[in-house]
């Protein structure tokens, strides 16, 4: 195929790099396969501790601090993070490179990846917004308070401004500015899937 | 079991190793996340081949594979729909005129990578597989398009590639 015509010249010029050599046995492989696996499932434990713990800690406050909006805020805190928990043990840990029967022709595999990353972004996002009424609830009983008396800082500034609107009107914004740009890209996603069905 | 999809592994790698390293390369520009993903295609390839039972020929399987690992890549990284174009948006730029510079075979790789680096990954996919030299019947197979789509899509890769190489400087493959 190498001529003087175009064609063979962009070819020519493309197949001209030099190559990055990954001469690897099957031995090596198979360990790093191994080694990569592990990594995905340790990553996979570690989300899971990291929920545990979260969820502790919210039982905690639960447990510590007897006002009632206190108790409702963390108890919707805590059913929102098994909530996530449960969602996320149930799919197992992510296998990065997955194995079907045989490898899906390249267009339908990469509309099948975009609409799975779409379905992500629509969860988080509104898994996000769950954990606004909880938020509200515990900031209305005075759980910003509680827990800073608790931890011992009891500086007055600090007091008023945690029993002031503005932590919670920070959060609220937060989670507009995730809702808003989450459901952004999870639209522009759409639009992909969309040209690619056209394709 | 294994013996054989290690032995359809290193054939297949003596055949495509220098294709899947071009392909990293046109999927990834820093060197060490390329060499990741290499690392990963090569892996994906490998497991997979214990499934191989001849249905397509092993060049669209290796490709499929290597192609379907490095658009996940792409995928995760948050770069599809934020800054990647399609071949449309880039026929529409105007081409830099830059005689010298296009002299050397090396810049113009590297421009051709620049190129396809913007590319959103379909279209990229197509290109890749054009400049490994792959007919459109070929391609269509590993991409599960029709002919028809991709040899309307190359016709286009073509005259972007002339704008680019000959609008450029015409010395490409000197």
């Amino acid at each position: 195929m190498q001529g003087d015509d175009p064609e063979s010249r962009y070819e020519g010029v493309w197949k001209a790099q030099e190559e990055e050599k990954m001469q690897m046995t099957p031995e090596e492989i198979c360990r790093r396969a191994g080694a990569f696996e592990k990594k995905i499932v340790r990553e996979y434990w570690l989300v899971l501790g990291l929920l545990a713990l979260f969820i502790a800690r919210a039982a905690m406050y639960v447990i510590r601090f007897p006002a009632p909006l206190i108790r409702v805020g963390f108890a919707s805190g805590i059913a929102v993070f098994l909530y996530i928990a449960l969602r996320w043990a149930r799919n197992g840990p992510p296998r990065r490179i997955r194995l079907a029967a045989e490898p899906e022709p390249c267009a339908r595999f990469l509309r099948n990846e975009l609409e799975g990353k779409r379905q992500r972004l629509l969860e988080i996002r509104w898994t996000l917004f769950l954990l606004f009424p909880g938020m509200l609830a515990s900031w209305w009983g005075g759980a910003p308070v509680a827990i800073a008396k608790s931890l011992g800082i009891d500086a007055p500034w600090y007091t008023r401004f945690q029993e002031s609107p503005a932590p919670l009107i920070g959060f609220a914004v937060l989670l507009l500015v995730c809702w808003a740009g989450f459901g952004k890209e999870a639209r522009a996603i759409r639009r992909e899937i969309e040209k690619l069905g056209s394709e | 079991m294994v013996n054989a999809a290690n032995k359809l592994y290193a054939e297949a790698i003596a055949a495509h190793g220098a294709c899947l390293s071009r392909l990293a390369r046109g999927y990834e520009a820093d060197p060490d996340r390329r060499r990741d993903l290499l690392q990963e295609i090569h892996i994906g390839l490998w497991r997979s081949l214990g499934l191989f039972h001849g249905r397509c020929s092993v060049q669209t399987w290796v490709y499929r594979v290597a192609h379907n690992v490095a658009a996940s890549h792409i995928v995760r990284s948050r770069r599809v729909s934020s800054r990647l174009v399609e071949l449309d948006a880039l026929e529409e730029e105007p081409c830099p005129v830059d005689g010298q510079a296009h002299a050397d075979r090396r810049h113009s790789a590297a421009k051709l990578l620049e190129m396809i680096h913007r590319l959103k990954p379909l279209d990229r996919q197509i290109i890749l597989l054009y400049l490994e030299g792959e007919q459109a019947a070929s391609i269509a197979e590993v991409m599960g398009l029709s002919a028809v789509n991709i040899a309307t899509k190359i016709h286009r890769i073509k005259k972007l590639l002339g704008r680019q190489f000959q609008e450029g400087g015409d010395h490409a493959g000197r």
